[in-house]
């Protein structure tokens, strides 16, 4: 086994933090982050609501650091090299998130509200995972990947906030794509006149396709009685851990058995060996499953802070405590902002594309996206988006710390990708209610199960991207230094 | 069925020449639990995006004998954390991976006759 799989400092021996550059720079950030802190709770206690957040970015990015934990490479190297290292580590936080999310629905403070059923999700997973293999990082794959000074990776969320933005307003032009249904279907909506809510596609998708579908969680359908019941045997054991060790039996017979069985000259394995060989492949990563862990136990964690502090302050919504503090710029025509008080990506990169173009003039808000629901708060007071800077600075605190940051120019290749994968990545996630992150990760933990239907369309995109990305090596390498 | 076709073994039969990827070294080199040992060859996969690092590597394996030790120097975090679990389904033992100011070197050996691939 390779349980040896440290990293051995034999070559360059191990120097204490200060030692070295990146350790002052990586103090230098946890000190501002700190300031930062400081300064906004003493302006006004209620920020901590958006500290939090900044916080558990901050601790997200310390583990998907620590692990290289990326969704992107789970579904990649599974079907390329056909190593399950990152898909093990994603089941092992599937599962742990499924338990902690439990604790936190029973004690009523979840904020998890379950997706719409439909045949947009598999759509948008698809496109997502096509998408994600070009640009070597999913969602939260490259906010760490930035974190570590990898520019291609900054490009990609760049792409990601704009193509979300004008996908989530297009214009009048693209009305004749959407069915006839759902332009009337949106237009018995009600909805005020400034949303224009039967102009633009994905305003009609939204208003007159969305809305008509509903959704819900194992532990609502099996209606037991006992909320106990309902959620640990419901949501976490029959909708999160059983899916997740049938696919981690899939994984085992298909990658790693073969290898096990060789490797410890097995005639006829018994059920022991299989059990051992089991064990072996959860195990053959250590920082990956570690990294599962914490991530499992946090996303649970942040769940529960966020519940507790919503009862605290009596609202639902970040938007009411932000108008109650007299930032009213950027929220939506309900007062509300983007909030989902759970661990979410590509939402808050849409309202900072959002933003930018409210900036420069052209009108975003009168769609239902942005409009109705998320509003474009200032970036500087945007919780999930500051979560998400909290991920690359704690990404980055801890490359640092590990002599591991490094600015990465990307090729103009690389940089291609990065643009045109992540403007895909954003139209899927736009079309599948989320990424990797918010549809899938945070959507199955909590019962809900258009997450596995997510993640079946990402698979199968990241399926069809490994060949597309095959094919283009192929062609790129006749006559080149060497094939693969 | 549908798993082998997605994971199964592909046809590699060669359709023109390939280049190697490995440059051949003769160097011996200490490794922490192994004494020294000499290192056949090297594959430099500095500047490389996931996931060829770990593509080169298989294909290096490909072209050693069994027992022989190969160097891949990358400076890809993802691929130094994931050709160690690879070896363990590709027939091969990884013998220690070496941090080095900015890449790091992992040395593989090749183990069994009947590989996968």
């Amino acid at each position: 086994m390779s349980s040896n799989a440290t990293h051995s400092t034999a070559a360059a021996p191990q120097r204490s933090l200060l030692a070295h550059r990146g350790g002052y720079t990586a103090i230098g950030i946890s000190t501002l982050v700190a300031l930062f802190s400081v300064i906004m709770l003493m302006m006004d206690t209620r920020w901590v609501y958006l500290l939090v957040y900044v916080w558990f970015g901050v601790a997200y990015g310390v583990f998907l650091q620590y692990g290289r934990f990326c969704m992107a490479s789970a579904v990649r190297d599974l079907f390329a090299v056909k190593v399950p290292r990152m898909a093990v580590g994603v089941m092992i936080a599937t599962a742990l998130f499924s338990l902690t999310a439990g604790i936190v629905t029973v004690s009523g403070y979840s904020t998890f509200h379950p997706h719409p059923l439909g045949w947009h999700i598999i759509i948008g997973g698809l496109i997502f995972g096509f998408g994600m293999v070009f640009t070597g990082g999913c969602a939260s794959g490259s906010l760490y990947k930035s974190g570590e000074g990898n520019v291609g990776s900054m490009l990609v969320l760049v792409s990601i906030s704009f193509s979300q933005a004008l996908f989530a307003d297009l214009g009048s032009w693209s009305n004749k794509l959407a069915p006839a249904s759902w332009a009337a279907s949106a237009a018995e909506k009600g909805m005020p006149e400034e949303l224009s809510v039967t102009d633009g596609w994905f305003d009609q998708f939204m208003a007159g396709y969305i809305w008509d579908l509903s959704g819900g969680t194992v532990g609502q359908w099996m209606e037991s009685g006992n909320v106990w019941i309902d959620v640990f045997i419901g949501n976490a054991l029959l909708g999160a851990i059983l899916p997740t060790i049938v696919l981690l039996c899939i994984l085992y017979m298909a990658t790693y058995r073969k290898g096990y069985v060789r490797r410890n000259k097995l005639e006829s394995p018994s059920m022991g060996d299989e059990l051992r060989g089991f064990w072996a492949m959860m195990t053959s990563s250590k920082n990956t499953a570690l990294a599962g862990l914490g991530l499992g136990v946090f996303a649970g964690l942040q769940m529960w802070v966020t519940g507790a502090l919503r009862e605290h302050y009596q609202i639902f919504n970040f938007g009411e405590l932000l108008s109650k503090m007299g930032h009213t710029d950027g929220l939506s025509i309900q007062q509300t902002v983007f909030d989902p008080g759970y661990w979410y990506i590509t939402t808050q990169e849409a309202q900072l594309g959002g933003w930018i173009m409210d900036k420069m003039g052209r009108d975003v808000m009168d769609n239902v996206f942005f409009g109705l629901n998320n509003g474009i708060p200032n970036p500087f007071i945007n919780a999930p988006l500051l979560m998400s800077v909290g991920i690359i600075l704690g990404a980055a605190v801890l490359a640092l710390t590990r002599r591991e940051f490094k600015w990465k120019m990307p090729s103009l290749e690389t940089a291609i990708f990065a643009l045109v994968g992540g403007a895909l990545m954003g139209i899927g996630a736009r079309l599948g209610m989320g990424c990797n992150v918010g549809a899938f990760f945070a959507a199955v933990t909590n019962g809900d199960l258009t997450g596995w239907i997510f993640l079946a369309g990402m698979t199968l995109g990241g399926l069809l991207g490994v060949k597309a990305f095959n094919l283009w090596l192929e062609r790129k390498s006749i006559g080149d230094e060497f094939d693969i | 069925m549908f798993l082998r076709h997605i994971f199964g073994n592909k046809d590699t039969t060669p359709t023109r020449k390939r280049q190697r990827v490995c440059t051949e070294v003769t160097e011996q080199r200490e490794l922490p639990g192994f004494g020294t040992v000499a290192v056949r060859c090297r594959v430099s996969c500095v500047g490389e995006g996931c996931p060829k690092p770990q593509l080169m590597t298989l294909k290096a394996l490909d072209e050693n004998q069994d027992g022989d030790i190969i160097e891949v120097v990358t400076d890809n975090l993802s691929a130094v954390e994931t050709i160690p679990s690879m070896m363990d389904i590709y027939g091969g033992q990884h013998m220690a991976t070496v941090r080095e100011e900015d890449c790091w070197r992992i040395y593989v050996r090749r183990e069994n006759e009947n590989r996968t691939r």
